[in-house]
């Protein structure tokens, strides 16, 4: 009986949906927070402790707005979008390892499956800014898909020097070398985690990449359209996959959840070290998102392709003769 | 069959935009991300301020030509009231010329500041955005404690200025000047230094000097262009030719030249207020006029921090104006920026790049609507 | 990335968030030489009505009391210029620093 309820409470309460939405909020306050400080702000303070409820205030307060939908939109693309993209996040984050080496779904390649997720998201965006019947939405939807053009290679290859370093292909198989080779990936590979965050940045679309939601130049870009209930959960979607990608760092380049812990209480420490690696990650991407300006939208791609693509190709090629040596 | 008609596109950045503070429309003509054409609309705030003001005397006129403009207020007060000093052919004391030149200098720092921090907003570098507008509420004290307000001052009056300053007040505002001074030279060398800044401005909205003076551009825009002209220094009012300053330009001519003008005219700025303090003369601070002004016309101009800012009054011997007419910068840098947004040959503009071109002549709609609009700029 | 020195040179001196409130700690408080609220020195007006004629907003109405004429302040019209302080003959009209004058009832805004 209780080996048959355990996997369903795992994937809605902890560490499934429940966890993640609660720990999406939770980071996107930290990163408000640390922002706010970069600017010599206070940030949110009034909801709650420090101000720690305001991001769930916000969702409550967007999800009784009103709910408009552009008479010319393509109604069911353009309602479809948030939803599917929030179960996007939710069915991905099943891949990442939070209370132990191996999430709640591993299998040989979730590497890969964790990547395509980037992709999947972006063409929602592109699919949500499409099907708005606006120009702004349209303009930020094709800004979306060149941005990807842009990120998507050097993150792939970021991964890969990764992979070849580990020999393997699973999120769990990268975290239980950590464990065993002493964490010891992130000096070799650091060029790959910088670049690994410098490509998350853009596929969270935030600043200094927030350029398909650009607010002077489109408006708010592809989610111009969008507002009241779907707009909530496309917030909603959009902190979620602040803390899947920087979940997805935290396995790949931080040892993930597994580290030193006394016997028997690993159910309580490992998810402690993932939600205290978490925030280290989710403060490096909000400083960088405070100290620089937007950049332009062929800026960016030529950044992408001139820089981070030779640089990343020169990480895998080290990684490999590191491996034949 | 595909001509370039069909490529071509309209994206309408106004009358309501997040880059635009006030209403005006911009029908940008787009290429994919190109813009190839520009079609400018600033009538949506036209207040009859003009006409407002020949029902009203002349002092009651202060204050309504004052709300012409909320961050420019000094330089519309001051420039309605040398034009109805003028009328009465008066000069007034030395002391409030001087105290006069510290409030225009103030509001100009402010204003600088102000916009400084909107373009650092306009290419989304808020964290910029917010340290400068931290350092803005220095000068905002100054103005509270100078006039009583930290906005709209009223500090010039007919005939001189309203409040005189104690010995207390002008080491405060020393204070101020020695706290800012730093923190401005800090941002001029961000400015020169962050990459992510230099990769948005330079080369962005380019106005060559022989654009910039065919189209009539005024104030910092056109000193950005390099053209040396300011009219503080060609045509001083208020004791400005006894006051040193230099006239800053950059041969730059894009929006990061516009940039570093403002930057380099602040600390200016912050020079002129030491001087002013310091050789600060003696003796009473207003000159009584008549309510009635003699019937005549008048004209006069003022560096505002925009640029050049006209005023010209008629009087028929009433104590109201028979006519009041304002010419305000933004107006007269608004064909220079139509030519800044279009792509001519090898100079390019990204959608990306209209609103920090819109921001580098500090735009101020509401103070230029006073035309009603006929037809394409 | 030279805002980060910036931003870490004046964290190190300990320069931080100034939090407003309306009331109770970190009240915003304006300068003494505030144009804020407007008051009448009953004894020294004599009714000459100047400040009625130069208020630019028409804040100012001349009624009768029992001393004769003087003028009733509108605040919700007043823009705190201080040109009727200005134009008195006998100084009898003040400004006070008070600058937050929110209230339930209208009638609270005329200053008799
Ligand atoms: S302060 Fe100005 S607006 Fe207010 S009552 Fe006096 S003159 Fe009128
Ligand atoms: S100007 Fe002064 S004296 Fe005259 S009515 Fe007004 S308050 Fe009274």
């Amino acid at each position: 009986m209780w080996s048959a309820i355990l996997p369903i409470l795992q994937t809605i309460v902890f560490p499934g949906f429940l966890f993640l939405i609660a720990v999406s909020f939770l980071y996107e306050w930290l990163d408000r927070k640390i922002y706010a400080w970069m600017q010599f702000r206070a940030g949110p303070v009034l909801a709650g402790p420090v101000g720690i409820l305001q991001p769930l205030a916000d969702f409550v307060k967007l999800m009784g707005k009103e709910d408009i939908t552009p008479a010319y939109a393509d109604r069911r693309i353009f309602g479809a979008v948030p939803i599917m993209m929030v179960a996007l996040i939710f069915t991905f984050w099943a891949v990442v390892p939070v209370t132990g080496s191996a999430g709640l779904v591993s299998f040989r390649g979730d590497v890969v499956f964790a990547l395509v997720s980037m992709t999947f998201f972006c063409m929602l965006v592109f699919l949500g800014g499409f099907s708005s019947a606006d120009r702004f939405s349209l303009l930020g939807a094709e800004r979306a898909v060149l941005q990807l053009l842009g990120f998507e290679i050097p993150l792939m290859l970021s991964l890969t020097g990764v992979c070849i370093h580990t020999g393997s292909l699973s999120l769990s198989g990268i975290v239980s070398w950590q464990a065993e080779n002493g964490w010891t990936l992130l000096g070799p590979q650091a060029i790959g985690f910088i670049i690994f965050l410098v490509a998350a940045q853009a596929e969270l679309e935030r600043i200094p990449f927030d350029i398909p939601e650009a607010e002077q130049e489109i408006v708010a870009g592809w989610l111009t359209e969008y507002s009241g209930r779907k707009l909530a959960l496309i917030r909603l979607a959009k902190d979620m996959e602040l803390v899947f990608v920087s979940g997805l760092a935290v396995a790949l380049f931080l040892g993930g959840p597994v580290g030193p812990s006394p016997a028997g209480l690993e159910w309580l420490v490992y998810p402690a070290y993932f939600l205290i690696k978490l925030a280290l990650v989710v403060a490096i991407l909000a400083f960088i998102r405070g100290l620089f300006a937007r950049a332009r939208i062929d800026q960016m791609v030529s950044f992408g392709l001139r820089y981070l693509v030779p640089i990343s190709l020169a990480q895998v090629a080290a990684t490999i003769l590191w491996r034949l040596a | 069959m595909s001509s370039s008609y069909e490529r071509i596109f309209d994206i309408p950045i106004g009358p309501q935009h997040p880059a635009l503070k006030e209403p005006a429309m911009l029908k940008l003509k787009v290429d994919g991300e190109h813009v190839v054409g520009v079609d400018l609309d600033v009538s949506y705030n036209h207040r009859g301020i003009e006409k407002a003001a020949e029902y009203r005397t002349y002092i009651q006129n202060l204050y309504l030509i004052e709300r012409i403009c909320g961050i420019c207020n000094v330089a519309q007060t001051l420039t309605y009231c040398l034009a109805v000093e003028s009328l009465h052919g008066k000069e007034i004391p030395a002391r409030a010329r001087f105290l006069r030149i510290v409030a225009e200098e103030i509001s100009r720092i402010n204003s600088h500041l102000l916009w400084l921090g909107v373009a650092a907003h306009e290419i989304g570098f808020d964290t910029f955005f917010m340290h400068i507008w931290l350092d803005r509420e220095i000068t905002l004290g100054l103005m509270e404690a100078l006039s009583g307000n930290r906005i709209t001052s009223s500090y010039n009056v007919i005939g001189g200025v309203r409040r005189d300053v104690t010995e207390d007040l002008l080491s405060r505002i020393r204070k101020g000047l020695d706290d800012l001074e730093p923190r401005v030279k800090r941002y001029r060398e961000i400015a020169i230094n962050d990459r992510s800044i230099l990769k948005r401005t330079q080369g962005v909205g380019i106005l060559s000097p022989a654009d910039a003076a065919a189209t009539s551009a005024v104030g910092p825009t056109l000193r950005a262009s390099g053209i040396k002209s300011d009219v503080r220094a060609d045509d001083p009012y208020s004791s400005h030719d006894q006051v040193p300053f230099n006239v800053i330009t950059s041969d730059g001519c894009d929006a990061h030249a516009r940039i570093i003008v403002r930057l380099d005219e602040i600390l200016e700025s912050i020079q002129i207020c030491r001087h002013c303090i310091s050789k600060l003369p003696a003796g009473p601070i207003l000159q009584r006029l008549p309510r009635r002004a003699p019937q005549g016309e008048a004209m006069s101009r003022v560096e505002a921090p925009r640029g050049e800012l006209f005023h010209y009054i008629c009087s028929d011997g009433s104590d109201k104006p028979y006519r009041c007419k304002v010419s305000t910068p933004t107006l007269a840098n608004l064909p220079a920026l139509v030519r800044m947004l279009t792509s001519k040959g090898r100079y390019v503009v990204n959608i990306a790049d209209v609103p920090v071109i819109l921001a580098s002549i500090d735009p101020c709609f509401s103070c230029a609507a006073r035309v009603e609009r006929t037809g394409g700029v | 990335m030279s805002v980060l020195r910036d931003i870490i040179e004046r964290k190190a001196k300990r320069e931080r968030v100034r939090r407003h409130s309306l009331t109770g700690e970190g009240k915003v408080e304006a300068d003494p030489s505030f144009r804020g609220r407007v008051g009448l020195k009953r004894e020294l007006c004599i009714g000459c009505s100047l400040c009625e004629k130069d208020c630019p907003s028409a804040a100012i109405q001349i009624v009768q009391d029992e001393k004769g004429k003087r003028p009733v302040f509108s605040l919700d019209r007043c823009m705190f210029c201080g040109q009727c302080k200005e134009s008195c003959p006998t100084k009898a009209i003040y400004m006070s620093s008070e600058l937050q004058l929110p209230v339930f009832d209208r009638k609270a805004l005329e200053v008799r």
